[in-house]
Order: structure tokens, then sequence, then C-alpha cells
């Protein structure tokens, strides 16, 4: 454990997080980050009310305007909806919500980008034209597009009873199958640099079996770029995640998501309780900047060409 | 050059076809024709001539081959929820999000390239700071709620424009246009700022990306030891060599707008097909769904064909690769 | 008077660790039609210092101390504007590699055309015909059809001549030419420098010409100059310096040369690398390997002292060995 001390100090001291210490964007957008995330975990413990819970709600206190203004409670900081539901809390929640869906799918995409990329580099020939004709006929389209038609597929699929407790899953997989083609193409042209190196060939000669090569040797070498990808495509995910929420073929609104809110308090727009849409249209976008942000401040730090 | 051509439209062919196997395996195995077709007290008996009557009895390859006869024609049955035929339908629907969509990006280009090439040129400004910012916040602000905003605030706080329509429209026998009224313009000027904005802090973002790279390059260096004016080092030397990208992607996001009017239409209720893939969406009337899917690929293998020989001819380093370099 | 004077520059760099001195406390004059090469390895200073004659330093490096004179006026200091007109029309640049100095989206034509008319005040049919003459000058046949072809339509080479063309079209009276060969096929490295040569001694036009390669050097210059870690050591007459170099350093660098027809002598190679240009140590850079240094080589840095046809910047020649 000597070592620990002087390995945290080089640490410390390195570019990149020299880098993060002077940029007070990404250090603010970490923080804020850090807060939202800790808000969805421990939401049921934060949350002043189970929005959910029936029990809890009392129709009297429906659509207060948010504390600081004429005949709001300080019960209820952000106001309540038409059903006393206390819009803080929702938010809360939501977000619990909208960013499970968010990292879920970035996971998905990852892993099976990354998998595709590593077979179609490292075994080339016919494997690798297939992915790269799906790839690009994939990526001719718009992301929104694939996911709503895979949506759209999925749900068909899908007896309309269980319509309702499997959106949280249909959903992922939209996202996540939409997403997986920047994963894989980059991992493919990384691998395809990777193993004409002397090292493969010197595990090649070892015996080592094609896929061992593949995961102990090249996957640790292009694993790199990957985690830009994934910052910046969570930001993407969570706002296709909301956008189809939106378009009422996301998360219902029982188990709902930042943008299922937004629909719902879209709705009473001209009634004038504008609280029920603009926090959690405010939390949705805070949230997708501070991701934006640390992605671009993590694409810069890691660019070679600007060091 | 027509090597070239024939080439790329093989491959769009190919793209279509398998476009159009998606549709039919989407026809073929969701949701239930017969169902959405006959009322519900319909008898056994009458089950079973509609499906004689929709050709579902025959063997599937027969199915396929009518399937994408049909819809190289234009025809994909009637939709399951109105049961009209869908190519009227989205004949109907056209003319709301060409135009919308038409708008939109105009505006994205007019506003978006001007503005890129002056954060580019003063990137210390205090106004290029605050366009940096905006436009950050343009790609992290979901569109549908900047499209809440402005109805927030010119619908319902100033109530100077409507939120949800087309306006009064002309029918021009092939066409409808909002263009020709003011309540049509009025109609479209909400959702063509909302539609273009995103666009718009994409276009601005990339040309300064752009021109940012081209001002480092060793050609503009050599340009400027030769004493060149700064003036026509940006924009003569300079901006050539970014727009030339710029545009052909600008032509790739054009795809993008016409997905995007979904959400744009949802918002305000524009009757454009974007709307009604949405409502099929949620109903799950397939027809509708694959034929809006075969439709919107068309128009996007049109488009990306369209931009890669522009491409070629803009690029003179792409023109010429017939004429091989010579000499010493 | 001279041409060029450059009195003692100090090129420096912010760093997030501190200043890096690149260049070092820099003098050196040139005459008029004079051809001076600048030769050291790479990092040891030369092309910034092309780079400070030009005032094309990248930013946030720049000249911390010293001049700049050109026919005496100084010219390192001067508002942008006027040093943009300076360039070009009395400064030329010539650099590394032409695949990436010319423009790809425009003709060669109109790149000299802009050139010439916006330094010479010609109109479009004088500066049009002027680009043809230039173009048959640096040796490109049929230049009137080649002059509306595009860059990549030219082979590297070609492209090299007509680097060399626009530099000169403004007429200049001085050339900074940093490595304007070294990104070319050996066989076309010699026409280039000859026609260089030829070209600048037309005209008059003097040249410091940036180079790694004393080849170069031997095939062209009038005199040299060398650099080390960012310092000049030694400035003479080409032939002198090449046949009987001064500074251990010059030595080093001629004896590295590989001579053609000499077979059993073993390539002689200077034991060490140049050192970082942070945190300099005191006395003479290249003291740790130098094989005749003295002790007080390791804590007295050598100013430059006249001997042999210039000046040489070593404890060997001066009042103090």
């Amino acid at each position: 454990m000597s070592n620990f001390m002087p390995m945290l100090y080089a640490f410390w001291d390195s570019d990149i997080t020299y880098s993060f210490r002077k940029s007070r964007v990404a250090v603010i957008s970490a923080l804020v980050l850090l807060a939202m995330f800790l808000t969805a975990i421990f939401a049921p413990s934060l949350a002043p009310q189970d929005p959910f819970n029936i029990a809890e709600l009392d129709l009297f206190d429906s659509e207060l305007p948010p504390a600081w203004a004429e005949g709001g409670s300080a019960a209820y900081l952000l106001g309540t909806d038409t059903q006393a539901r206390d819009v803080l809390s929702s938010i809360m929640y939501g977000m619990r919500i909208s960013l499970l869906v968010g990292f879920a799918s970035v996971i998905l995409a990852a892993v099976m980008g990354v998998a595709l990329g590593l077979l179609g580099g490292f075994l080339g020939g016919i494997v690798d034209a297939v992915l790269m004709r799906i790839a690009d006929v994939l990526l001719s389209f718009p992301p929104i597009l694939v996911a709503l038609l895979i949506n759209g597929i999925l749900r068909g699929a899908l007896p309309s009873s269980a319509q309702a407790e499997s959106a949280l899953i249909v959903l992922i997989l939209s996202i996540g199958l939409t997403n997986w083609v920047q994963y894989a193409r980059t991992v493919r042209g990384s691998t395809m640099v990777e193993r004409r190196k002397e090292y493969i060939e010197a595990a090649r000669t070892l015996g080592t079996g094609k896929l061992a090569i593949m995961i102990k040797h090249i996957l640790p070498n292009v694993l790199g770029p990957v985690l830009v990808i994934a910052t910046i495509n969570l930001g993407m995910a969570v706002l296709t995640e909301a956008t189809l929420s939106f378009l009422g073929v996301g998360m219902p609104p029982t188990q709902p998501s930042l943008g299922t809110l937004i629909q719902i308090g879209n709705e009473f727009l001209f009634s004038g309780i504008w609280w029920v849409v603009v926090f959690p249209a405010a939390a949705l976008a805070i949230l997708v900047l501070a991701v934006n942000l640390l992605g671009d401040w993590l694409r810069d730090a890691l660019n070679p060409k600007l060091r | 050059m027509f090597a070239f051509l024939i080439r790329r439209i093989i491959q769009a062919a190919l793209v279509m076809l398998v476009v159009a196997s998606i549709a039919f395996l989407m026809f073929r195995f969701l949701g239930d024709p017969i169902s959405n077709l006959l009322p519900e007290d319909a008898t056994v008996q009458d089950r079973a001539e509609m499906r004689e009557k929709l050709g579902l009895n025959d063997p599937v390859l027969v199915q396929y081959g009518r399937f994408i006869a049909d819809a190289a024609q234009g025809d994909f049955g009637q939709s399951y929820r109105n049961n009209r035929p869908v190519s009227d339908l989205l004949a109907e629907r056209f003319p709301a999000t060409a135009e919308l969509v038409l708008v939109a990006a105009g505006l994205a280009l007019a506003l978006g390239v001007p503005l890129g090439i002056y954060t580019a040129l003063n990137p210390r400004g205090w106004l290029s700071q605050g366009l940096q910012v905006i436009s950050l916040l343009g790609i992290s602000v979901p569109t549908f709620v900047t499209g809440i905003l402005l109805i927030l605030v010119f619908s319902v706080s100033l109530g100077w424009l409507p939120s949800f329509g087309r306006g009064k429209v002309v029918d021009l026998g092939w066409w409808t246009t909002g263009f020709l009224t003011v309540s049509g313009l009025k109609a479209l000027i909400l959702p063509a700022i909302m539609l273009a904005l995103f666009q718009m802090t994409l276009i601005m973002r990339l040309v300064r990306a752009e021109m940012l790279e081209v001002l480092r390059a060793d050609y503009i260096k050599f340009a400027k030891a030769r004493g060149i004016p700064n003036r026509m080092l940006h924009f003569k030397y300079a901006l050539k060599n970014t727009l030339i990208p710029v545009m052909t992607i600008f032509g790739l996001q054009l795809g993008g707008l016409i997905a995007f009017a979904i959400i744009t239409e949802t918002v305000f209720q524009w009757p454009g097909m974007g709307f009604l893939f949405i409502q099929a969406v949620n109903f799950t009337d397939v027809p509708v769904m694959a034929a809006y899917l075969v439709l919107v690929s068309f128009i996007f293998v049109v488009i990306n064909t369209l931009v890669d020989l522009l491409y070629n001819v803009a690029d003179p380093r792409l023109r010429a690769e017939r004429t091989p370099a010579r000499g010493v | 008077m001279s041409l060029l004077e450059l009195d003692n520059i100090v090129v420096e760099f912010p760093t997030r660790r501190g200043p890096l001195e690149a260049v070092k406390g820099l003098s050196l004059d040139l005459d008029e039609g004079e051809i001076l090469g600048l030769v050291g390895e790479s990092g040891a200073g030369k092309s910034i210092t092309g780079a400070a004659i030009t005032g094309l330093i990248e930013p946030p490096g720049l000249i911390r101390s010293g001049e700049v004179r050109l026919r005496g006026a100084r010219i390192d200091n001067l508002p942008a504007d006027k040093m943009r007109r300076i360039r070009g029309k009395e400064i030329g640049a010539i650099f590394q590699d032409p695949l990436t100095s010319l423009n790809p989206v425009y003709t060669v034509g109109e790149q000299l055309v802009d050139t010439m008319r916006v330094h010479l005040g010609l109109d479009q049919k004088t500066a049009r015909q002027r680009a043809i003459d230039w173009l048959a000058e640096v040796g490109i046949p049929a230049p009137e059809a080649r002059l509306d072809q595009y860059p990549h339509q030219f082979s590297g080479g070609m492209r090299q001549r007509v680097v060399i063309a626009l530099a000169l079209c403004a007429e200049p009276k001085l050339i900074i030419a940093d490595e304007p060969t070294t990104a070319l096929d050996v066989s076309v490295q010699a026409q280039i420098l000859s026609l260089l040569k030829r070209l600048c001694r037309e005209n008059g036009t003097a040249v410091v010409l940036v180079t790694h390669d004393m080849g170069v050097i031997a095939e062209t210059a009038d005199r040299v100059a060398v650099m080390y870690a960012g310092r000049l050591v030694e400035i003479g007459d080409v032939k002198q310096v090449i046949e009987e170099p001064l500074h251990p350093y010059t030595r080093g660098l001629m004896a590295s040369i590989p001579q053609i027809g000499i077979r059993d002598r073993r390539l002689t190679q200077i034991e060490g690398a140049m050192p970082g240009l942070r945190n300099p140590a005191p006395g003479c850079a290249f003291a740790p390997r130098c094989p005749r240094a003295m002790d007080h080589c390791h804590s007295i840095r050598p100013a430059p002292q006249d001997a042999g046809t210039g000046q040489v910047a070593c404890h060997l020649y001066g009042e103090t060995s």
C-alpha cells in the first residue's frame, strides 16, 4: 500500500484531473449530476410524498401553486397537480425512472455495440461486411424514428393488457437497440488496428483461442473512446426516452418519467397551472445539460489533438 | 460519374427493398387485420371470407411479392383505425409536413450559418459566448419543451399566435397550402421555430467547429504568410472549405427534420404525416406505420443520393479523379 | 546595413508549469541577397525563429524580448495590419508540406492572382498574365492550362514549385524557407533547391533556409548558423563550417553524415540527446555530451565570440580557454 499515496498524487496531478479541476463547468456539472443521481437513488426516502400512493393524497390540496406564490403551501414546495400529487416528489420519482432508462439503455447499447464491433473487427470477412451494411442503413435514419419504430413493433407484439407493465423494458430495448451503432463502429475500427499488432500475433502463436484474445487482449485497449461515446449517449438516451414518453408511447402515467410528467402537464397549459409542466421540464433540461457539458469536457480532455 | 450514379441507385434500391421487407414483416406478424376491419359481431364465416379476400391464405412468398408490387405503386391497403386507404391519408397530410419542414430548414440555414461563422471568427466576444451557451441549451433542452415554452409565452400569455392547427388553408387541387392566408402563416410560425431551433443550433455548432478546424490548416497559415488580408482570408479562403462539408451534413440532417416534425406536429396538433404516424403507433395501425416507414425511407434515400452527388460536384478533389496528377 | 537583424530574441511559450523558452537570446544578421542556412535538430528552435521573423508565432507563444529589424526598422512590435502588408511583399515564406500549403478548393491561378493583386495592385488581366509567367519561371510546363487546375492535380514536386511561385510573386526581399524539400522525393529535392537558389540569385532575394539536413545547406547556402537547445552555437561561411567546424556539436553533426565511397568508417553518433527546454542547466547546454568539455563548461555559459569566418559559442575559442 506504500504505492497508494504516490499513485493518488500522480492521478490528482495528471493531465486529465488537472483539466477537470481547471474547468469550472465540468466541476459544476459533475456536482449537479451527482446530486441528481443521489436524489434518484434515494427518492423513496427523500421525497416528501409518494405521489403514487393514493392513501397519501388529499384532494383538497390539488392544484396548489408553488410555496412562494399566493395560496401555496410549504408542504408542497413546487405545488401540486390536479390530483393533489406533489410536483417535487413526482419529479424525484420521475428522475429515477428517466435515469434508470437512460443508464440501462446506454449499457445495453454499449455491450451490444462493443461485442458486435469486436466480432466484426476481429473476424473480418463476411461477418464484418454484413455488420457494416446494417450499421450504415441504421445510421442513415434519425434515431428518434428508429426508436419509435422499434417501440411500435415491440408494443404491437405484446397484448394490450401487458403494455403498461412492460413499458420500462420496451423503452430500454427501443433506445438501446437504436444506439449501438456508434460503439460498434468505433470498436471495430480500433479492433482492426489492434489485431495487426504484434502482441496479438504472439498470443495466437501461443494457441490462445479467438474469444480469449478478443476479451483479454483487445478489449481493454479499445475501451477508451467507448467511455466518451457513452457519456454523450447518456444525454441522448434520456432525451429520447423523454420524447417517447411525451409522445405517449413511453412510460405510462402510472409510472411516469420526466417526459410523461411533461406530457401530463401539457394538457393543463391553458388552465393556468404552469408549474405542473415547467418544473419537470426544467429538471429534465438541467439533467441533460449537465450530462452534455460533462461529455463535452471529457471529449476535449481525451482528444489528443488538443493537448 | 455515370457509373457512380448507377451504383448509388442500386444501393438505394437495395435499402428500399430491405425497408419494404421489414414493413412486410410488420404486416404479417403485428396486429390483426381481420379484427380491425370487421365489426365485432362478425361470424367465423365472415372472418374466413375476409381471410380469403385479403389473400392471407396464400403462401408467404406470394404475399411478399404482392406486397412489394403494391408498395411500389403506393398501395398499402386500408388503415385499421379509420378504414380509409392509407395512400389517401398520407397524400392529404403530406403538404402540411412538407411546408413545415421547408420553412424550418430555411430558417435553420439562414440563421445557423452566419451565426456559426461569427462565433468562429470572434470566439471571445460576449455575443459568441452567449451564443455558445444558447446553443448548448438548444441541444440539451428537449425539443418538445421548447415547443411548450413557445406556446406558453406566445399563445397563453401574449395570445399573439395560435397553438394548434394550420389555420386557414387554400386548396390547390393536389396540394393544400397555408402560405396564402394570414392565419395560415401565423399558424406556421411557432411550429417552424420549434422545428428549426434544434437544427439551427446544430448547424451553428457545426459551422463553428468546421471553420475553426479550417482556420488552423496549413494553407491558411501560408495564405497569412503571404499577407492575404483577414477579410479575404476568412470569407474567401476559409469559407468555401468550411461550407462544403457543412452543406453535405445539412443535407443528411434534412431527414432528421422530417423525423423531428413528428414531435412538432404532436405538440402543435399540426395535421401532418408525423402526427398521423404517432396516432398509428399508439393504435398499432400497422398499414399506416408501414406506409410511413416506406415513404420516409424513400425520402431519406433520395436525399442521401442527391447529397452524395452534390458533394462530388462541389469538391474539386473528387470531381477531377479522372485527371490524375501529372508532372514532376 | 543588413537586410535583417535578429537582436537577442527570446521566444517564450507559457505552459501550465511555467514559461518555456524555445529560443534563448538569439542574434544574427542577414545581408541582401544572402542565403543563410539555419540548421539544428528537431526542437532546437529553428522553425520558431523563422516564425518569429514573420510574426506568425502561434499564440500563446510570444517574443518575450529582443528585436527583429528589417532594414533597420523594428518589425516585431508592429500593429497587425502593418505587419500584414510586410508579409508577402517584403518577407515571403515557404513551408514544408506542399500538399497542405495550397488551398484544395481554389485553382492555383486564383491563389497566385489574389496574392499579386493584394500586394501589387494589379488588375485581373495583368495578374493572370504574370501568374502564367511565374508558373513558367518555376518550370511548370503548359502554364496557361495549368493555371486553372487544382492543387491535387499536380505532383509533389510541381506543387512545391507552385508554392515557390506563390512566395516570390509579390517580389519580397527575404524568404523564410522552412524545410522546403523535406517532404519531397530525393530525386526532386535537388531540382527544387537549384530552382530556389537560381530565382533568389536572379532577384536578389535573401533566404533563411531552415533545415535539419546539412546536405541541403552545403548545396545551397552562403553562410550557415547552427542552433542547439534554443541558442546559436556557431555561424560562419558554409565552406568553413563544413570543412573545419569549430564547435564540438557542429563537428559531431558533420561526422555523422554518411559519406559515399568511404566504406570502413563507422557512423559516428553524438552520445546522448538534446536537453529539454524546461529548466535549462547552467553553463553550456551541450556540455553533458561534449567530448571536450572542461570543468567550467558546466557552470558558465559561453557567449558567441568572433572566430573563423563568423562566430562560435564555445569556451574552447574564447579568452576563457
